[in-house]
């Protein structure tokens, strides 16, 4: 025999990912229908509480409607998904950027019939145009934090957060030797430091001015505590920057097909995981894309050594050199980025009620 | 198997269609079903919301709650323009469907063909 109140009560526990202005408004009308049908089964002369247990029975296990709702409450759109993958589009463009370069070369040596390249764009990708690429993302990322701040962070503004969070601690430790930023020339070992914090602190000025609340950060951190993998998708979010640092001593145009790849299957992860609407495809998503994007950076890096002299090596690199601390590298990162979405189904049955 | 594939992807045409009628409630949309087709299109009445809420999110339907006088509030689902296009295609697709199965089926007597084969 079922009440109603401990079948809604265990539907709401299946429904606590979601939204709880959402969760609430499913609740009222799940119990209404369970009111109504109970009303009409009393009305045609079945005892009270016989009539409550089959209006109950008559609306299916809560797990089931549960995570069919969940399905449809969670799933991301496609607009969403596309929001999602820019920032790992954005691991492909800086792949394209060594190809460009050997276009423009190629232009500029073999002139075709009408087109001129000028030689401004060839001094600026050979120059400041890396540097500049990396300004534009950046300030493209902050720009997507912002949107997502405004909209109260939803799904798809995770991996901004953590790749906005990660490319300013790169820029605080990074050096631009020369450089004259607002009548300031950085000397030699002189880092960006504090000065990277600029951006992500005008950015973050900038949406408490425009929602003059509290209220998103709030609403980030109660998205967090319902779904741990959305933690998983912000540190998701660094994974393009930690493939493209992996070929930091290697080739870029040797680099540039690997990169690609590794940016394609990572945009895919990311765009399975906002389209799904369970916590398992979910964390499958990410861990998918990661271990593919790895696996495929990992053995396009080792290749590049075996066989060469490096200073770390004593003779010839040989084939299986890179090999164990790729292993336990990739492993401690996989282990990191999944965590939180590891800890779902251990939360999940913490919390389940213990009614029958 | 095929029965129950075939019930399944009929739900959303069978939904528009009663709702096309005028804005229902879920429960009401449940009574409905029951009387008039006895029974036919029965499912678990939860599974409903899943499905009514995805049509919303397509843009076939939108909602809201009313209060009934003296009632307990109730959530109206409405047909919107691109559900009532969506029907139509749907109607359009399921009367071709079953005139081709029909013009099919009936040129043969198709148990006697599969017997003596």
């Amino acid at each position: 025999m079922r009440a109603a109140k401990p079948y809604l009560d265990e539907l709401a526990a299946g429904l606590g990912s979601l939204d709880p202005g959402v969760r609430a408004e499913i609740l009222a009308e799940m119990a209404g229908h369970v009111a109504d049908r109970a009303d009409a089964l009393r009305a045609a002369g079945v005892e009270e509480g016989t009539a409550m247990t089959a209006s109950v029975e008559r609306m299916g296990e809560p797990e089931e409607v549960a995570a069919a709702l969940r399905d449809v409450h969670e799933r991301g759109t496609w607009r969403e998904a596309l929001a999602a993958a820019m920032p790992f589009l954005a691991l492909g463009c800086f792949a394209l950027f060594p190809l460009l370069h050997i276009a423009v070369r190629a232009a500029v040596r073999w002139p075709l019939v009408g087109v001129q390249v000028p030689s401004s764009v060839w001094e600026w990708l050979t120059g400041r145009g890396p540097f500049w690429l990396m300004v534009g993302t950046h300030v493209a990322l902050l720009a997507g934090l912002g949107v997502g701040w405004v909209k109260e962070f939803p799904r798809w503004s995770m991996p901004y957060v953590g790749f906005a969070l990660l490319f300013t601690v790169l820029w605080a430790a990074a050096a631009t030797v020369g450089l004259t930023v607002l009548g300031h020339t950085f000397g030699h070992h002189e880092r960006w430091g504090w000065r990277a914090w600029v951006p992500l602190a005008v950015c973050v000025a900038a949406c408490v001015l425009v929602t003059r609340s509290l209220r998103p950060l709030r609403r980030l951190a109660a998205g967090v505590w319902r779904d741990w993998t959305r933690v998983s998708f912000a540190m998701y979010g660094a994974m393009p920057l930690l493939t493209w640092m992996l070929f930091d001593e290697v080739s870029q145009r040797y680099a540039a097909l690997y990169l690609l790849g590794a940016s394609a299957l990572l945009t895919a992860g990311a765009v399975v995981y906002v389209l799904s609407g369970q916590t398992l495809p979910r964390a499958l998503a990410l861990l998918g894309g990661m271990t593919a994007a790895s696996v495929l950076t990992a053995v396009g890096n080792d290749l590049y050594w075996v066989g060469r002299l490096t200073f770390f090596t004593r003779g010839r690199v040989p084939w299986w050199f890179g090999l164990r601390g790729d292993v336990i590298a990739w492993s401690v990162v996989g282990l990191v980025l999944m965590a939180p979405a590891l800890l779902v189904p251990a939360r999940r049955a913490l919390e389940r009620p213990r009614t029958a | 198997v095929a029965l129950e594939q075939i019930r399944k992807g009929s739900t959303r045409t069978v939904l528009l269609r009663l709702l096309q009628e005028e804005p229902k409630y879920g429960y009401q949309i449940v009574q409905e079903l029951e009387e008039r087709n006895d029974g036919y299109f029965e499912m678990q009445e939860g599974l409903l919301y899943p499905a009514l809420h995805q049509m919303e999110r397509d843009g076939l339907l939108t909602s809201e709650w009313r209060d009934a006088n003296g009632k307990r509030r109730r959530k109206y689902y409405l047909i919107t323009d691109q559900g009532r296009k969506a029907l139509a295609a749907s109607v359009r697709e399921w009367r071709a469907f079953t005139e081709q199965l029909e013009r099919f089926l009936g040129g043969q007597d198709a148990c006697g063909e599969a017997v003596s084969g």
